[in-house]
Formats: C-alpha cells, sequence, structure tokens
C-alpha cells in the first residue's frame, strides 16, 4: 500500500470574470507519496500556481478532492487548514517573502513558534548554519544576497522538519550560480528529510531532476504525470 | 498567545519607525495630550476651589446680607458654640497720583478665616507664601499684588481709603473664601474691619456685603441654621458648605465645558487619522499576514499580533502625549493663574491616566475595522494578489462602536444633547461641503491646466486619480485650520467690532448707591462740575421666592446658571416704559401706571429658569412678597453700556421697598479728577469704572484667548495629522511614479516641480476653502448670535493659506525626500 503525502482527485477551479464563467484548472489528479518530488511546469497563465494554492490548501476548489497528510481539505474551514499546515507543510516561494522588519533568524523562527516548537531560536539557528548562513543570522533581508535570501526562505521551510514542501519558481529570482546552489539545497534536504515536494517551475532542468512531472496548459494536465 | 505577543513586539521594535506607525503614533499622541492637557487643567481648577471644602467659604456657615447682620446671630453662634468672625466686601474706585483703580475693599475681624489660611507674601517676589491664621492689624492693608504693579506702589507705602491711611504691609496672595468669585476684575485690599468702618466708606444702607462666618461642629452648625430659618430673614442669605460648592462648580463648570468640548473635537479628527492610517498599515501588512496563515497562524492569531503590536505602539506614544498635555497644562494654568483666583491647585495623576485609557480605546476602536481585514486575508496572496475583498457592512458598522463612544463622552462632557448634535452635524456637514468644494476646485484646475508642462500634469493627474482621498485630505486640514482661523482671527474681529459699537459718549463711569436724599445734591454737583444733567434709575435688592407657586430648589434646574439666580440676591429696578436699549421679544409692555402684579424679564435670565410669559414669578423684599406673572420677555443690548436689569417691575409694583439709585455718566481722562471730589464729597456713593472693566475683560478674553488656542491647536495638530496619514496611504504609489519618471529621463528639478504641484494645490485649496469657512462661520456668529455687523478681511484669507501651505509644506517633507533619494532600479525591482 502506497502512503500519498498529497492527492488531488479531478480539482477543478472556476471564477466568475466579466465574460462570465472562467476555467482556471479543469480536473486535475495527481499523487505525491512521501519523499516524493513532483515538478509541475507549463506556460504563464497555464494554472500552475493556483493548482499549488490548492494542493496546500490556500485556496479552495471549486470541485474535486483534496487529500494533504491524510487530512480532507474539502471538511477543513480556514483556520482549520492553517492548523493543519502549522508544522507540516513547508513553503518557497519565488519572492522568498522574508519579512522585512525581521532578522534571517527570526524569519526562521516564524513558523517554529507557530508551530509551539520549544527551542525556536535554537533550532532557527541549527537551520541557518546549515544553509550556510549562521553569520548572517542578525541581517534583516535587505542585507543579504538574493541567493541568500532564498537560503534563508529554505532553511525557514525546513526547519518545522515538514512531510511536504510547496516551492513555487524558487529559483525564479536568482543568477545562476545562485540558482544552482539554491536547487542543490533544496534537493538534499528534501531527500534527507525525506520530505515530499512540489516544485512548479519553467527550469526543465529543474524539473528533470523531480521524479514525477506534471505539465499544465490552460488548466489541463498535458500526458500522464510520470 | 505567547506566540503572537512575542512577534506583536518584535514588529514593533522594527516597525515603528515606518510612516503609518508614525500616522498612527502621531494621532494617538495628540488625542492623548489634548484630553490630559484639558482634563488635568479642568482638574487642576476644580481641585483649587473645592480644595478642603470649609476653605470655600472660609467657615462651615456663612450669613450674607446687604446690611450688617444683627448682633442677635452673633450671640446666637456663640451660645452654641460656634467660633465666629465678619468680614465686609465692596468695590471701590482708588486714585493715585491721576491714576484710577477699581479695587475690592475687604474688611476683617481677627478671626478670619475661620477654615483655611490667607496666603501672604512680605516680598512681591518672593516664591514661598506665608500662611496665616488672622486678619490684618489695624492700621494695616494687605493687597494684591496687581494693585502695587497698577499704581506704581510697594510694600511699605501708604495707601488712602476713604477718610484713612494704610501701610501696605503685605501681598495678598491668596484668600480661601475668593473662589465664589472665578474672575477675579478687581484686585483686593484686606483691612481691620474696624478701620474700614472708621474710614468712612460704609454708609448706613451701603452696597457692601456683609457677612458673618461660623465655624464648628455640623450640630452647631446646623442649630445656626435652624436659627436663622426661624426667623425669616429673608435679606439675610445662608451659605454652607454644599451651595457654595454649587456655585463654584457651576462657574468652572462653565468655563471648562467648552474647552472640553474642543478637546472631544480632537479626538474625533484623531479617530479619523487613526482610521487612515491603519488601512495604509494593514495593506503594507497582507503580504505578513498571509505568509502567518501559510505557515498555520489562525486569523485570530494574525489579529492579536497586530492589536498587540499597536497597543505597544500606542502605550509608548501615548506616554509622550500625556508628558506634552501635562506640560501644556501646566502652560495654561500659568497664562490663566492671573485671570482665576486658582491658588496653587494640586496636578493630578488621574487625567493622564484617563487620558491615556482613552487614547488607546480611541487606537484600538478606530483600528479594528481595519484590522479585521487581515484576518481575512487569503493565504492564496503569498502566491498571487488577490482581489481585495469586498468590505462586509459589518467591519464599517465597527466604527459605529467608536464614534457612539465619543458621542456618549461628548453629551457627558457638554451635558447638552442638543448642541451635541448641532457641533457633530456641522462637523460632518462641513466635512462633506469641503469635499464637495475641493472636488469642483480639483475639476476647474484641471480644465485651467489644460497643455500644461509634464511637471504640472504629472501633480495634477496625482490628485486626480483618487479624488476621494484627495478631496479628504484636502476636506481634513480645511477643517481643522477653520477652527483655528475662526477662533484666532474672527474672534479678535468680533470683540474688536463689538467695542467699535459702544457709541462714542456712552458712559464710562456708574455710580451706585445714591441714596434718595442724595439725589439733588448730586444732580447739583453734575451740572455745576460737568454740565451733565444725570438721570438716576431705581434699584433694589430681593429674593426669589417662589417660581409658579413652588418654592425652587437648585436640584429642579440642571442649567447651572439657575443656581445665582435661585439662591442669590435678585436686584431689579422699576419703570414706565420700555428703557431704549431693550427689545421686546414675546408678551406685551404694560400700560402706564398699571397697578397689576406684572414683571418683565430678559430673555437670557428667564431661559435657564424655563419660565415664559403667563408663568408666575415670587419676589421678596423684606416683608412684602409680590406673585407677579410675567407679561414679557426682553432682550438687552449690554454693550449700550447704559444700566439695565434683568428684572423690571411697573412702577406701582414695589415703590415703598428700600431702595438705592444708579446714575452713568461719561467723564473724558482730562476730567477725571472730578471723581476725586465726588467721592469725598458723596463717600458711599460706589464709582464703578467700566472702561477699567472693559480693559479688564479684554485683558480676559486675549488670555482666555490664547488658551483656547492652545487646545485648539491640537486640534490642528490632529488635522494635519490626518493629512500625513493620507499623504503616506498614497506614498508608495508617489514613489513607484517619481521612479518611473527618473527612468523615463525626468531630472531631479522638474521631479521636485511636480511632486511640489500636488503639495501646493492641495495646500491652496485647503487654505481657500478653510477661509471661505471661517468667513462663514464668523458671519454666522456675527449676524446669529451676536448681532453685529461683521466685514470679512482679507488677512483671514490670506493667513488661511499661509498656515496651509507651511503645515503641508512641513508634513510633505519626508514624502518628497524620499521620492526624490531612491534610486529607480531599487524602486522599481523593490515593488
Amino acid at each position: 500500500m502506497k502512503e500519498f503525502v498529497l492527492e488531488a482527485i479531478n480539482v477543478s477551479r472556476e471564477v466568475l470574470g466579466p465574460a462570465g464563467r472562467l476555467t482556471i484548472l479543469k480536473e486535475v489528479s495527481l499523487q505525491v507519496e512521501k519523499g516524493e518530488a513532483l515538478a509541475i511546469t507549463g506556460p504563464s497563465g497555464s494554472g500552475k500556481s493556483t493548482l499549488v494554492a490548492l494542493l496546500a490548501g490556500l485556496d479552495s476548489p471549486s470541485s474535486g478532492q483534496i487529500i494533504l497528510a491524510g487530512s480532507d481539505l474539502g471538511v477543513l474551514d480556514e483556520d482549520g487548514r492553517a492548523q493543519l499546515r502549522a508544522g507540516r507543510v513547508g513553503f518557497v516561494f519565488q519572492s522568498f517573502y522574508l519579512v522585512d522588519t525581521l532578522t534571517a533568524l527570526e524569519n526562521v523562527m516564524l513558523p517554529l513558534e507557530l508551530a509551539g516548537h520549544a527551542t525556536p531560536r535554537k533550532e532557527a539557528a541549527k537551520w541557518l548554519d546549515r544553509v550556510g548562513l549562521a553569520d548572517r543570522q542578525d541581517h534583516y533581508p535587505r542585507q543579504l544576497s538574493g541567493g541568500e535570501q532564498q537560503r534563508a526562505a529554505i532553511s525557514r521551510a525546513f526547519a518545522i522538519d515538514p512531510e511536504i514542501l510547496f516551492a513555487d519558481e524558487p529559483t525564479g529570482n536568482l543568477d545562476d550560480a545562485a540558482s544552482e546552489q539554491v536547487a542543490e539545497l533544496l534537493f538534499a534536504l528534501c531527500e534527507s528529510r525525506e520530505a515530499a515536494l512540489v516544485l512548479v517551475t519553467h527550469d526543465m532542468s529543474l524539473a528533470a531532476r523531480c521524479g514525477k512531472q506534471l505539465r499544465l496548459e490552460k488548466g489541463r494536465v498535458i500526458g500522464d504525470p510520470g | 498567545m505567547k506566540f503572537s505577543f512575542l512577534h506583536g513586539s518584535r514588529q514593533f521594535r522594527r516597525d515603528w519607525r515606518s510612516g503609518e506607525m508614525l500616522a498612527l503614533g502621531g494621532a494617538l499622541l495628540t488625542a492623548v495630550a489634548a484630553v490630559s492637557a484639558v482634563g488635568s487643567f479642568s482638574d487642576r481648577v476644580e481641585d483649587s476651589l473645592q480644595r478642603g471644602a470649609g476653605e470655600v467659604i472660609a467657615s462651615d456657615i456663612k450669613l450674607t446680607s446687604r446690611t450688617d447682620i444683627p448682633e442677635i446671630f452673633e450671640e446666637k453662634a456663640a451660645s452654641l458654640g460656634l467660633q465666629t468672625a465678619r468680614t465686609v466686601t465692596f468695590p471701590t474706585v482708588l486714585f493715585i497720583d491721576g491714576q484710577t483703580l477699581l479695587a475690592s475693599v475687604k474688611g476683617v475681624t481677627p478671626g478670619y478665616p475661620l477654615r483655611g489660611t490667607l496666603g501672604l507674601r512680605k516680598d512681591p517676589q518672593a516664591p514661598d507664601l506665608v500662611s496665616v491664621s488672622h486678619g490684618p492689624g489695624r492700621g494695616q492693608a494687605w493687597v494684591d499684588k496687581r494693585l502695587l504693579a497698577t499704581l506704581g506702589l510697594t510694600l511699605g507705602d501708604r495707601l488712602d481709603i476713604g477718610e484713612l491711611s494704610f501701610t501696605l504691609a503685605s501681598v495678598l496672595a491668596y484668600e480661601p473664601d475668593r473662589g465664589g468669585q472665578f474672575f477675579s476684575f478687581s484686585p483686593r485690599i484686606m483691612a481691620h474691619r474696624a478701620d474700614i468702618e472708621a474710614s468712612g466708606l460704609l454708609g448706613p444702607s451701603s452696597r457692601a456685603t456683609f457677612a458673618l462666618l461660623a465655624a464648628g461642629s455640623a450640630a452647631e452648625v446646623s442649630g445656626l441654621r435652624d436659627f436663622v430659618e426661624q426667623r425669616e430673614q429673608n435679606e439675610i442669605g445662608i451659605v454652607d458648605l454644599p451651595s457654595a460648592q454649587r456655585q463654584v462648580g457651576a462657574t468652572v463648570g462653565a468655563s471648562t465645558e467648552f474647552i472640553g468640548l474642543a478637546s472631544l473635537g480632537t479626538l474625533f479628527i484623531a479617530g479619523i487619522a487613526i482610521a487612515v492610517a491603519a488601512r495604509r498599515y494593514v495593506d503594507r501588512r497582507r503580504k505578513q499576514a498571509a505568509l502567518l496563515r501559510c505557515f498555520g497562524a489562525s486569523g485570530r492569531t494574525v489579529l492579536l499580533i497586530h492589536i498587540q503590536t499597536l497597543l505597544m505602539m500606542g502605550g509608548a506614544w501615548g506616554l509622550v502625549g500625556a508628558a506634552i498635555g501635562f506640560a501644556v497644562q501646566e502652560l495654561m494654568t500659568r497664562m490663566l493663574g492671573e485671570v482665576f483666583s486658582l491658588g496653587a491647585g494640586e496636578a493630578g495623576w488621574s487625567a493622564v491616566v484617563i487620558s491615556l485609557i482613552l487614547g488607546l480605546t480611541l487606537l484600538v476602536g478606530f483600528s479594528v475595522p481595519e484590522l479585521a481585514r487581515l484576518m481575512r486575508v487569503a493565504p492564496m496572496e503569498v502566491l498571487r494578489r488577490t482581489e481585495t475583498p469586498v468590505r462586509p457592512i459589518r467591519d464599517v458598522l465597527w466604527y459605529a462602536v467608536p464614534v457612539l463612544v465619543l458621542i456618549l463622552l461628548t453629551v457627558q462632557q457638554a451635558g447638552q444633547t442638543r448642541l451635541v448634535f448641532y457641533v457633530l452635524l456641522g462637523i460632518a456637514a462641513a466635512l462633506v461641503a469641503m469635499m464637495g468644494v475641493s472636488l469642483g476646485l480639483l475639476k476647474l484646475m484641471k480644465r485651467a491646466a489644460h497643455g500644461v508642462g509634464v511637471s504640472w500634469r504629472f501633480g495634477l493627474g496625482r490628485l486626480y486619480r483618487d479624488p476621494m482621498s484627495t478631496t479628504f485630505q484636502i476636506a481634513a486640514i480645511g477643517l481643522g485650520l477653520t477652527v483655528l482661523v475662526t477662533l484666532s482671527l474672527v474672534r479678535g474681529q468680533l470683540f474688536d467690532n463689538w467695542e467699535a459699537r459702544v457709541p462714542a459718549g456712552s458712559p464710562n463711569f456708574f455710580l451706585a448707591n445714591i441714596q434718595d436724599f442724595e439725589k439733588q445734591r448730586l444732580g447739583g454737583f453734575f451740572e455745576e462740575r460737568l454740565g451733565e444733567t444725570p438721570s438716576f434709575i431705581p434699584m433694589a435688592t430681593g429674593r426669589l421666592v417662589t417660581i409658579n407657586g413652588r418654592v425652587p430648589t437648585v436640584a429642579d434646574y440642571p442649567d447651572p446658571r439657575s443656581a445665582s439666580r435661585i439662591e442669590g440676591n435678585l436686584n431689579f429696578s422699576w419703570s414706565r416704559d420700555l428703557p431704549k436699549d431693550n427689545r421686546l421679544v414675546s408678551g406685551e409692555w404694560w400700560q402706564p401706571g398699571t397697578t397689576e402684579a406684572v414683571v418683565s424679564l430678559a430673555k437670557s435670565w428667564a431661559e435657564p429658569l424655563g419660565v415664559a410669559v403667563g408663568d408666575r414669578m415670587g419676589v421678596r423684599v423684606g416683608s412684602q412678597t409680590i406673585d407677579a406673572r410675567i407679561m414679557n420677555l426682553r432682550e438687552v443690548r449690554w454693550e449700550s453700556f447704559n444700566p439695565n436689569f434683568f428684572v423690571l417691575f411697573p412702577p406701582a409694583a414695589f415703590q415703598n421697598a428700600p431702595h438705592t439709585f444708579l446714575s452713568a455718566i461719561r467723564l473724558e481722562e482730562a476730567r477725571q479728577d472730578e471723581l476725586v471730589a465726588l467721592s469725598r464729597q458723596f463717600p458711599t456713593v460706589n464709582i464703578i469704572d467700566i472702561g477699567a472693566i472693559l480693559g479688564q475683560v479684554r485683558h480676559l478674553m486675549k488670555v482666555v484667548g490664547v488658551a483656547l488656542n492652545l487646545v485648539f491647536g491640537f486640534t490642528l495638530i490632529a488635522g494635519a495629522v490626518v493629512l500625513y496619514a493620507v499623504m503616506q496611504s498614497s506614498h508608495d504609489s508617489r514613489i513607484r511614479d517619481a521612479a518611473m519618471l527618473k527612468v523615463l529621463g525626468c531630472d531631479r528639478r522638474r521631479l521636485l516641480h511636480a511632486l511640489n504641484t500636488e503639495f501646493a494645490l492641495i495646500a491652496l485649496i485647503a487654505g481657500v476653502i478653510a477661509a471661505g469657512a471661517a468667513t462663514l462661520t464668523g458671519w454666522l456668529l456675527a449676524s446669529q448670535v451676536f448681532n453685529l455687523d461683521y466685514t470679512p478681511g482679507i488677512t483671514v484669507i490670506a493667513v488661511s493659506i499661509l498656515v496651509s501651505v507651511l503645515i503641508v509644506w512641513l508634513v510633505s517633507r519626508s514624502g518628497v525626500q524620499t521620492a526624490l533619494a531612491s534610486p529607480p532600479q531599487a524602486t522599481l525591482r523593490a515593488r
């Protein structure tokens, strides 16, 4: 029996636009096992970000079912989904989204504190050390380079030891060298922590490093994930 | 909870200098400072007046009368075991080397004061008071410092009062029972009562007020009160602690009420500033809230974090505000100490604490409706900006809570629901009208500026992009400015006008306490020395005993002005015809020779008692009581400076009542020496220098005006904070626009020109609107309230625009500098 960390069954998302009902995603189904990596690719506007948002419980589908870490997201309300994410789901964003007014260390402490970790400071420092930012922990985001910011964001995502990590174009804002460094870190950590990875990317070489690939075009899955 | 506190405090430490936090802090600081300044000041005034209950009347019970209190009462008091003292007080005009000064003389027996102490200074400049619990010795006079300064005298000099000469022994700095006369127009001279009796100034039926003071146990005091009441001597008034405090309270209340209303106005404007700044605070933290939601924080946790952050910020700014407020009230107390007989009132801390609590409530009340939006930020926003959710009506209704609390506070402060309603309606209408006018002016400018250069187009375009927000900021600053300009300029103008309306040749001296037998001699004196024939107006003193058959009590009449009418002496006159400075507003004048029991009242006197034409009013003089029907109400032009009365009867009503006469004369300064001769020939006639009183009123208005401006200054600062908050809300887009212009090759000079255009237009429109509104308010006040001609001055317009430009310039500088300094590449990448 396979253990799925994430499962989506016939998930669709529609919105009401000025020209009537608009389908953004149409009957998408996928499965991600523990420790498995899934790349979601596709051109701009194909529905990648919408799909990730639905899979992570940041938004609700118009139809279909999503089971994240064993819980059916459809029966949970907003706060219930938030509770599920706390301590079990990690995020890495294209624009890093570090809180400007917090130091690197405090940014990493943030999800730990939310998850009620006993020693958030110590744990956060350990993770910054792991991504090579031990000497930058008291720096504010604006004092870090793009690559450093993303490494801080990755340690923030892994600090809670998530079962699954969602990464939305994690190298999209970085130069080649920094991209390579961040990608290495991301895959290495996923592997060592046995965390599943859902990676949204335009970068086909990055996608190729994932065990599974899913291509979206105009909200539909093209071909079989695999 | 622990997380939200930790995160909240971290946010506060890092974020307190951000524009929206500064705007929130500034609004809170202004509100707390205004409330603590006004609150502490009111507390202090009331405290100084009510400090040591017995001190207010320098005894436990005080019997007052226009004639000397019969011995029998003092004997009774002594037999009951009460301590006693006697005082007599009357106004007189002093003449020293051609200078005249209206002074208030008080003769006291050695036992005075029975409660409290007198504060003396042996050297006018000495800071410390010497407390004594006895009056001056024979041949000595203790005087106000003001008297020495005005007459150029020093301690040790001699001063002639009537037929006696006194040594000026001490400066009298504090007198416990002077609180009842809140506004101390005339400086005090205190001397031994026996000396005053020997001075020849007290005639058999003098206008002086005599008092018998008594102090002892509650039972003894009660025994004396019963004794006086049983004897039904109506000319003797009884002032005990509750009634003294009531009168003092009414005067203090009326004076501080207006200032209190002003500070609440500031609170409303500060509330607007908080709401505006909170909006930007929320907009700038949406991403962060979405991130927290992504990490699993509940909506409640997000809300808690931000409420805690704001409370920490509020606490810090509030403390600074309270300190500023405290300093301002100290300044006001020092300024007004000269006018109010304050003594050294204790500066209390309760008002400061209340202002802090009120400030934080205001902060939470006006920011929570915005913060609630953070609760509902979709975690999805970390991936993509979602549409701002349409704000449910519930969010807007949240504002009803703080607004309602403020309205209730205002009503409680003002005590008049209708007045508050009108004021609020006025503010709301003014705000809407100002927004409408500014929108119109903006459109006009846009049309007029057709074909102008890029800088102008950019400046105008920015204003026009969000007309709602632009017109709101213009209206907010305009409203604050209107209040200040109206007060500081229009008030001055109204007063000048009022003074100018006093007809040339109108009397500048009143002669009071003229006996019937003196009329002919006095008339002769005038004709012979001044070539004038004076008229004599009768005046009697009684008491109001019934209203529509019922004995009135102060408790029945909430209007504080009614206390003096019910409990005090009633001075009235009689007249065959309607006096020339009077106008009937309801009812009819009586037929000449009527013997009917009717009375005519000044409208302003009748209002607090709630009586109208047809009601009945019982007045007692000696043993004679008349229950008269109110036949008409009059409006009196007091500024004519002719003797006028609130209460007038037909001549037949009280013709046998004991009475004296009043007269009024005009004496040019060169001929005022005649008064010396007059006072020697007629020592019991009181000469009242109206010119001096007018001067004192002018001085009083100036000082009170400065204090009021200080309070209204807070309103203007609150308006400026609103402006800052609104400008902050367009700050990001301004920086983005500036960056775009720079990318397109706009140089610094042109960019500065474009940004200055935006702010100059705001300042200009706000200034013009404020000038218009202030002029309109001034005209309304002049025509509807004061019945004066009012000519709007160019100064009002010039000053409004100037102040507006100054404020907008100050407030906009940091924004302009940031926009100019931001490198375009960094700005565009960051957004």
